[in-house]
C-alpha cells in the first residue's frame, strides 16, 4: 500500500513539474527566432529589381531609380555578389540620370532649332554628344556588371526557360535598349540639325565656329572635368600636359612661331619684359648640342677655354649647368667667350613655345597678351586642327565635326538688334518704354516683330518700322527683386525662317524700386484644440509711405491654410484650431499679400498647442461615519473659464455616483458612504472630471477623508469587553492545567502481552472507585496504587522518576510517611509482583490491597493512634498551622486529614517565623529532572493522563502549597516569534499611518512655496488645510 | 507514518513545488513580460518601464500621455472595447500591434476604416534572411527626421483603408501571400504596403502597426527597431507612460498561474491582507502549540 501511495505521488509531482514546460501545441506562428532563421536568396527577386529599375530610366525619372538603388545595400544577397550589386546601384542611378539629362537637353536643342538660335544650339549639341557618349560608356559598364553578378549564380549554365535566367536576360535586354536608346538621341540630335544643317555653317565661318569650340564650356577645364567626373589633375596627367601648357598642345619651335610673328626673340623678351641675361637656360641642354647649334667643334671650344680639369669628350655629354659649374664662371661670361648672344642661343637651338614657357614660368595667355595677339590668329598660325586638340581630350565629337563640316553649303543671314530703356530705375508695376532697331548688316528690316524678353519671359511684341525702328511700353511685373534684365528678340518667321539667323539684344538691366513690407507676428503663449488662439502682429514699412488700405494676410497652421485676416499696421485677429489638431508644436505662418508697390511679407512662429487641465476646488467633510452620508459641493474651473454642464464621476471605494456641474461649473451632491468592514481610516476620494470640449484635459483627482465605521467599530468594542471578561479566566485555566499535566505520573501497567512484546503499549487510566467493581482484581489493585501514588506525590512533592522503581520511590519517601510507610511498602510489593511477573493476584490480595488504599487515601483519626497524638490542644494548633499554610484555601476533608496526621511526624517543618510548612528536601532536583520519559520505559510510546482526573483536581486549587515545586509555564518558540512580528508589523504600520493620520488633521502646518524668481514666502494652512 | 499523514504531505509538497515552479520557471509563450527568451517582451518591459495590466479595467481614467500596448490574440468583450474607446477619447495613445489577431474588431469598434489585411506580407529580396522576415526602408518624414532607416518584421502582415497618416511602407519588391504557398503567383497584391498608420481619434490617438513582433526580445534591438518603437510611443517627442494590455495575449497554464500567483503576491502584500495572513499564521501556530504545547515547550 506504501508502495502505491509513493508511486501516486512521485508521479503526481513529476506531472506537476512537467505541466509548466509545456508549451501549447494549437500556437501558431505569429515570428521566427531571427538568429535561429534559415537563410534563403532570391536571384528572381534581384534580377526582377533591376529590370523594374530599368523601367523609370525609360520613363525618365531619375529620382525613383536613386530611390530604388540606394536601398540595395539593405537587399538579403550572398555577400560574394555584394560589391558588384553596390557598383550596379550607382551606375543604375548614373544611367537613369544622364539619360534623363540627354532628353531634356534634346527638348531645349529642338526649341533653339525651332527658334534660329543656331550658336546655341551648336553649342548644347556638342555638349549632347559628350553626355551621349558618357553614357553609353556607363551602360556598358552597367552590362558587364550585370554578367558578373550573373556568372556568380551560374547564370551561364541555366536553361533559357529558367525563371532565373529569364529574368536575368530581361535586366540585359533593358540595358542594351538603352543604349539603342542613347543612339536614337544622336539621330534625333542629327535630324534636328540636319533641318537647318545646310544653313548652320559656311566656310567662312568655320574657323569661327573653331573659335566657338575652343571658347565653348566644353572645352573649359573645369567643365570637361565635370562632365567625365574626374579630378582636373588626373585630366591633366591624361592628357600629358601641366597647368601652364593649357593649351599645352601647342608644342611648335620658337623659332617658327617667331617667323611667322615676324618678331625676332630679343623683340619677344623685349615684349615680355625679360632681359635676355635674366633667360634661364633649360638645363638638360648639353656641350654637344651647344657646339652643335653653334656650328663649333670641340678643339676651338677648347681653345677658348685654355685648360679644362676633365678630358675634352667627357664635357660633350655634360649639361650646360654643369659645365658652368666645373668652369667656375657664369653664363653671361660663358657667352662672351663663345661668342654669342642668348637669343641666338635659343634660335639655334629651337626650343618651343612651351619649353619657353616653362623657362619663363608664363601661362600661355600671358605670353599672347604680350606678344598682342588674339587666340584665333595664334591657332591659325600654328596651324592646329580641331581634331588634334579633341584627340587630346579624347573626346569622340569628331562625328559631329565631320558631318558639320562636310555638309556646309548655305549660311544664314545674322542679324543686329539692339534695345534702349531710359530711364533705368522704375517701381513695379510701372510702365516702361523702350525702343531699338532691328538691322541685317547695314540693312534695317522691316516690318519684323520684335519681343521683349524679361528674365527669360517673353512680354510684349512690338513691330519695327520701315527703318527697322521699333518701339513700345510693357509693364513691369509685381515682381520685388532688385533689377530686371531685359532684351529684345528677333526670331525669323515667315519669309524670313531659313534666311536670318535669330538675333537678341544686348540686355539692359533695369533697377526695380518697391516699398518693403516688414511683418512680426505674436502668438498666444498656449493654444487648445477647437479653440480660439489669438495671432497679432504689426506691419512696417521703414521710412516709405503706409499704404491707406489695410493688407491682406493669410495664416497657415503646418502648410495648411487656417484664416485670413485683414492686416493693418497692427492687427489682432483670433482663429479657431481643429478639434483634431495633435497637441504638440505647430508652424504658424503669416503671409501678407503684396499690395502694389508694397513687397509681399512672411513671418513664421511656433505655436504650442496644448489642452487645460481644469481644476476642482472641492469642499467636503474631514471626518465620515460608516454608514452615513455627506455632502461634497465645489466648483470646475479652467483658465478658460468656468467648466459648465461637464460630467463628474465621484468614486467613493465600492460607490460612484455621477453628476452634472451647473453653468457655473458648480458641483453638489450627497454622497453614501456604503458599508464596510474597515474601522477607521483614510479613504480616497476620486473625482473624475471628463470634458467633452476638445481642448479641455481629462481630470483625476482625489482627496482623502477620515472614516469611521460606526459598526464595525461597536462590534470590536463589544467582542474586546467580552474577550476582556472571558479571556483571562480562559487562559488562567489553560496555564493551570498545563502547569500541572507537566506534573502528571504515568504509571506503566504491563500486560502478559507487552512482556512478550515490548514494542507494543497499553494505555491504562486510573479508575474512579465506582468502577471498581467491574474491573479485574489486577487493573482494580493498579489503579489503586496509582491514586495512592498521586496523592502522595501531591503532598510530598516527591515525584516517581524515570530512573525509580517503584520499591526505590517507597524507600525515598518512607520517611514522609511515617507509619503509613509500612502499608505503602507493603502495597508496593504486592504492586511489584503484579508488574514484573506473571502473578495473578487473589482475593486475599484485593483484599489486602483495598485495606492498603483505603488506609493511605483515608488516614486514621487521630484520636485513634494513641501512641502518637494524645492532647487534644496540640491537634487544635496543628489544624491552625495548616491552615496557614494551605492560605484559608478549601481543601477537602481527606488532605486535611492527612496533613494533620503528617504534621505529629515532624513532616511538616518549623519556619524562622515559628510557623511550620511543608518542605521539600530537594526541590531543584524535581525540576530538573523530567517526571516521566519514554527512554525510562521503553515500552511506553505514549503515556496518556486521565482529562477527567485533571479537571477534577482544578478544583482543589492546591497550587499555592505545590508551586515552589512545579516549573514556570513555557510558553512555545513559534508563538513568541510571531507575537513578536506581529507586533513589529503593527508598530510599522502605525508608524506609517500614524503621520498620514497627522497629515489628515493638518491644521496649522507650515506650506513653503518655493519660486524661482521671487524669494520664498511662506504661509500657513487653516482649519481645513487650505492655505493661500 | 498513517495514510492521512502522506496524502497531507504529498498534497502541501505539491502546493510547495507547484508555486516555487510556476514562480521561477520562465514563461515560455509569446510576448509575454516574463518570458526572458527570444518571444518574450521582457527587454521591451524593462527598457521601456512598462506596466503589464490584466484587465482593461485598471486603465487609467485620465490617460493623456499613457500609451497603451495592445496585441490583439484573444477576441474583446464589448465592455473591454469600451474601456478602449474611453481611453483614446480621453487623450491616451493606443498602439494596436497585430498581425493576425482581432486588431480589425478593434479598429472596428472605434469606426476607422483603416484594417489589418491579415495575409503575410513576404519580401524576398529587402529581407533578413528569408522572406518573412521584411526590412521597411520607407518612412514618412517626421520618422525619417529621426534618423530611422530600417525597420525589421518577423512575419507581418499589412494595413489597408487607411485614413489616417501613413507611417512606413514596405518595399517594391513585398507581396501578399494569399496562398501561404512562400511564393509570388500572378494574383497576389505586389508593394510597397502600408505597415503603420496613425489617426487622431477623441482626444488621443490610434496607432496601428501590422506587426507585434517587433517587441519581442529578438528583434527589439535589430536595425531601427528599437527607436522606431521610441517613436511610437514618445509622442510629441515625450514618453509617456507605457502599458501593456496582457489580457488580449493567448497564454499557456503557467502564464495563467503566473498572473494568479503575482496578483495572489500583491493582494497580500496589502496592509490588510497581510494583517489578516499574520493573525491566520498566528491562530494556527497558537492552536498546533496548545494541543502540543508540552512536546514543543
Amino acid at each position: 500500500m506504501n508502495r502505491i501511495i509513493r508511486i501516486f505521488i512521485y508521479t503526481f509531482l513529476c506531472l506537476i513539474l512537467l505541466i509548466p514546460a509545456g508549451t501549447p501545441a494549437f500556437a501558431e506562428e505569429k515570428h521566427e527566432d531571427p538568429d535561429a532563421a534559415r537563410m534563403t536568396f532570391s536571384s528572381i527577386a534581384l534580377f526582377n529589381y533591376y529590370s523594374t529599375t530599368l523601367d523609370y530610366v525609360f520613363l525618365k525619372q531619375p529620382d525613383i531609380v536613386r530611390e530604388r538603388m540606394v536601398k540595395m545595400p539593405f537587399a538579403n544577397i550572398p555577400v560574394n555578389i555584394t560589391e558588384p550589386v553596390n557598383e550596379y546601384s550607382l551606375i543604375a542611378i548614373d544611367i537613369a540620370e544622364q539619360v534623363s539629362d540627354i532628353d531634356k537637353h534634346v527638348r531645349e536643342l529642338e526649341k533653339l532649332v525651332d527658334q534660329s538660335r543656331m550658336d546655341e544650339a551648336i553649342q548644347l549639341s556638342k555638349r549632347l554628344y559628350l553626355e551621349i557618349s558618357l553614357a553609353k560608356q556607363q551602360v556598358y559598364t552597367g552590362i558587364d556588371n550585370v554578367e558578373d553578378t550573373g556568372s556568380e549564380f551560374n547564370i551561364e549554365r541555366l536553361d533559357e526557360t529558367n525563371l532565373v535566367k529569364i529574368q536575368y536576360n530581361e535586366v540585359i535586354d533593358k540595358m542594351e535598349q538603352i543604349v539603342r536608346l542613347l543612339e536614337l538621341y544622336e539621330n534625333y540630335i542629327l535630324q534636328v540639325l540636319g533641318r537647318y544643317k545646310e544653313r548652320l555653317l559656311s566656310p567662312e565661318q568655320f574657323p569661327e565656329t573653331i573659335e566657338e569650340f575652343l571658347e565653348s564650356p566644353l572645352l573649359d577645364l573645369d567643365t570637361v572635368t565635370e562632365l567625365l567626373g574626374i579630378e582636373r589633375e588626373e585630366l591633366l596627367e591624361e592628357l600629358g600636359i601641366s597647368e601652364k601648357d593649357i593649351p599645352g598642345y601647342i608644342n611648335i619651335p620658337l623659332d617658327e612661331l617667331l617667323e611667322k610673328l615676324e618678331m625676332t626673340p630679343e623683340e619677344l623678351f623685349e615684349e615680355l619684359g625679360i632681359k635676355p641675361e635674366e633667360v634661364p637656360l633649360p638645363a638638360e641642354i648639353t656641350l654637344e648640342e651647344v657646339l652643335e647649334a653653334l656650328d663649333m667643334s670641340l678643339e676651338e671650344f677648347v681653345e677658348l677655354f685654355g685648360e679644362l680639369p676633365m678630358e675634352p669628350e667627357d664635357l660633350l655629354e655634360m649639361n650646360l649647368r654643369e659645365l658652368l659649374k666645373i668652369l667656375d664662371i657664369g653664363l653671361e661670361e660663358f657667352l662672351e667667350e663663345i661668342d654669342i648672344t642668348l637669343n641666338e642661343l635659343l634660335e639655334s637651338l629651337g626650343i618651343s613655345i612651351a619649353e619657353l614657357l616653362e623657362l619663363l614660368d608664363i601661362t600661355l595667355e600671358e605670353l599672347l597678351d604680350a606678344i598682342d595677339i588674339t587666340l584665333e590668329e595664334f591657332l591659325a598660325l600654328v596651324d592646329i586642327s580641331l581634331e588634334e586638340l579633341l584627340e587630346f581630350l579624347g573626346i569622340d565629337v569628331g562625328e559631329l565635326l565631320e558631318i558639320l563640316d562636310t555638309d556646309i553649303n548655305e549660311s544664314l543671314i545674322p542679324v543686329d538688334i539692339n534695345l534702349e530703356i531710359e530711364p533705368v530705375e522704375y517701381f513695379v508695376g510701372e510702365e516702361v518704354t523702350f525702343t531699338g532697331r532691328l538691322t541685317s548688316g547695314s540693312k534695317p528690316l522691316a516690318a519684323r516683330v520684335i519681343t521683349i524678353v524679361l528674365d527669360g519671359e517673353e512680354t510684349v511684341s512690338a513691330e519695327t518700322d520701315d527703318e527697322g525702328f521699333f518701339n513700345g511700353v510693357f509693364q513691369l511685373p509685381y515682381r520685388y527683386v532688385d533689377q530686371i534684365e531685359v532684351r529684345a528678340l528677333y526670331t525669323p518667321a515667315g519669309l524670313d525662317a531659313g534666311i536670318y539667323l535669330a538675333g537678341m539684344s544686348p540686355p539692359v538691366v533695369l533697377h526695380i524700386l518697391y516699398y518693403e513690407t516688414m511683418l512680426d507676428i505674436y502668438l498666444d503663449d498656449e493654444a487648445y484644440p477647437g479653440y480660439e488662439t489669438g495671432i497679432s502682429g504689426t506691419i512696417s514699412y521703414g521710412e516709405n509711405p503706409v499704404p491707406e488700405i489695410n493688407r491682406k494676410a493669410a495664416v497657415y497652421i503646418d502648410d495648411t491654410w487656417a484664416a485670413n485676416v485683414t492686416a493693418g499696421e497692427v492687427f489682432t485677429s483670433q482663429i479657431t484650431l481643429d478639434p483634431q489638431i495633435i497637441t504638440g508644436s505647430h508652424i504658424v505662418i503669416v503671409s501678407v499679400e503684396a499690395a502694389g508697390r508694397y513687397s509681399p511679407a512672411m513671418d513664421t512662429e511656433v505655436l504650442e498647442v496644448t489642452r487645460v487641465t481644469p481644476f476642482l476646488d472641492v469642499e467636503y467633510p474631514q471626518t465620515a461615519l460608516i454608514p452615513g452620508k455627506f455632502e461634497i459641493s465645489g466648483r470646475l474651473y479652467s483658465p478658460l473659464g468656468p467648466l459648465a454642464d461637464t460630467p463628474v464621476k465621484i468614486t467613493f471605494g465600492s460607490y460612484s455616483k455621477d453628476i452634472l456641474s451647473d453653468e457655473a461649473g458648480y458641483i453638489n451632491t450627497i454622497v453614501g458612504t456604503g458599508l464596510a468592514f474597515g474601522l477607521i481610516g483614510k479613504q480616497d476620494m476620486v473625482f473624475l472630471v471628463e470634458p467633452e470640449e476638445p481642448y479641455y484635459n481629462t481630470l483625476d483627482t482625489r482627496r482623502s477623508l477620515l472614516l469611521i465605521n460606526l459598526l464595525s467599530s461597536i462590534t470590536i468594542f463589544v467582542l474586546l469587553v467580552l474577550a476582556g471578561i472571558y479571556l483571562p479566566r480562559k487562559i488562567r485555566g489553560r496555564l493551570v492545567a498545563a502547569r500541572r499535566e507537566r506534573a502528571k505520573v504515568f504509571i506503566p501497567v504491563i500486560s502478559s502481552e507487552l512482556k512478550s512484546s515490548p514494542a507494543k503499549t497499553v494505555r491504562i487510566k486510573p479508575v474512579e472507585p465506582e468502577d471498581e467493581i467491574r474491573k479485574e482484581p489486577r487493573e482494580k489493585i493498579l489503579n489503586w496504587y496509582i491514586l495512592v501514588i498521586r496523592t502522595i506525590q501531591k503532598i510530598t512533592s516527591i515525584f516517581l522518576s524515570p530512573q525509580h522503581t517503584l520499591r526505590e520511590f517507597a524507600v525515598e519517601i518512607r520517611g514522609y510517611l511515617g507509619p503509613l510507610s509500612q502499608y505503602f511498602w507493603e502495597f508496593t510489593l504486592t504492586v511489584e509482583k503484579l508488574v514484573y511477573s506473571r502473578y495473578i493476584p487473589t482475593p486475599v490480595d484485593v483484599d489486602s490491597s483495598e485495606s492498603h488504599y483505603r488506609r493511605l487515601e483515608t488516614p486514621p483519626e487521630p484520636a485513634a493512634t494513641e501512641e502518637a497524638l494524645a492532647e487534644t490542644k496540640e491537634t487544635v494548633e496543628i489544624e491552625e498551622e495548616v491552615a496557614f499554610v494551605t492560605k484559608g484555601k478549601t481543601v477537602p476533608y481527606r488532605m486535611k486529614k492527612w496533613l494533620s496526621f503528617l504534621s505529629r511526624f515532624d513532616v511538616l517543618k518549623q519556619e524562622p517565623s515559628g510557623k511550620k510548612s511543608l518542605t521539600v528536601d530537594e526541590p531543584e532536583r524535581l525540576q530538573e529532572e523530567p517526571l516521566v520519559s519514554e527512554e525510562s520505559e521503553p515500552w511506553i510510546e505514549e503515556p496518556v493522563y486521565n482529562e477527567e482526573y485533571a479537571e477534577e483536581e482544578e478544583s482543589i486549587s492546591f497550587t499555592e502549597i505545590l508551586k515552589t515545586s512545579i516549573k514556570p509555564p513555557q510558553f512555545s518558540t513559534e508563538l513568541l516569534v510571531v507575537l513578536v512580528l506581529a507586533i513589529a508589523y503593527y508598530v510599522g504600520v502605525m508608524l506609517i499611518l500614524l503621520p498620514l493620520f497627522w497629515m489628515a488633521f493638518a491644521c496649522g502646518l507650515p506650506v513653503v512655496i518655493v519660486d524661482d524668481k521671487e524669494d520664498n514666502c511662506k504661509t500657513k494652512s487653516g482649519r481645513s488645510g487650505d492655505f493661500e | 507514518m498513517k495514510t492521512s499523514n502522506a496524502f497531507t504531505i504529498t498534497i502541501l509538497t505539491t502546493i510547495v513545488v507547484s508555486l516555487l515552479c510556476i514562480w521561477f520557471y520562465p514563461s515560455v509563450q509569446d510576448f509575454m513580460a516574463g518570458n526572458t527568451m527570444w518571444n518574450g517582451i521582457d527587454d521591451f518591459s524593462d527598457e521601456f518601464e512598462a506596466e503589464n495590466i490584466d484587465t482593461l479595467e485598471g486603465l487609467p481614467d485620465s490617460s493623456e500621455g499613457s500609451v497603451l500596448v495592445a496585441i490583439p490574440y484573444i477576441e474583446y468583450t464589448q465592455s473591454a472595447l469600451e474601456f478602449l474607446e474611453r481611453f483614446v477619447n480621453n487623450g491616451g495613445t493606443l498602439l494596436l500591434m497585430d498581425d493576425y489577431g482581432y486588431g480589425n474588431q478593434v479598429l472596428g469598434f472605434l469606426g476607422l476604416t483603416m484594417r489589418f489585411s491579415s495575409e503575410p506580407l513576404l519580401d524576398p529580396l529587402f529581407c533578413y534572411k528569408n522572406q518573412w522576415m521584411p526590412k521597411i526602408t520607407d518612412f514618412n518624414e517626421d520618422i525619417a527626421s529621426e534618423n530611422i532607416t530600417l525597420v525589421l518584421l518577423n512575419h507581418a502582415t499589412t494595413l489597408t483603408d487607411i485614413d489616417g497618416t501613413i507611417l512606413a511602407y514596405s518595399s517594391a519588391t513585398s507581396f501578399l501571400d494569399r496562398n501561404e504557398d512562400g511564393k509570388k503567383n500572378g494574383n497576389e497584391s505586389e508593394g510597397p504596403f502600408i505597415i503603420a498608420a496613425e489617426k487622431s481619434y477623441g482626444k488621443g490617438t490610434v496607432i496601428a502597426v501590422s506587426d507585434p513582433s517587433v517587441l519581442i526580445s529578438s528583434m527589439i534591438d535589430r536595425d531601427d527597431n528599437y527607436r522606431f518603437i521610441q517613436y511610437l510611443l514618445s509622442r510629441n517627442g515625450v514618453q509617456g507612460n507605457v502599458i501593456i494590455d496582457r489580457s488580449h495575449l493567448s497564454k499557456t497554464p503557467l502564464d495563467n498561474s503566473k498572473i494568479r500567483l503575482f496578483d495572489v503576491r500583491e493582494f497580500v502584500s496589502n496592509p490588510y491582507a497581510l494583517t489578516g495572513v499574520i493573525a491566520l499564521i498566528f491562530v494556527v501556530i497558537s492552536r498546533y502549540t496548545i494541543r502540543k504545547g508540552e512536546a514543543i515547550g
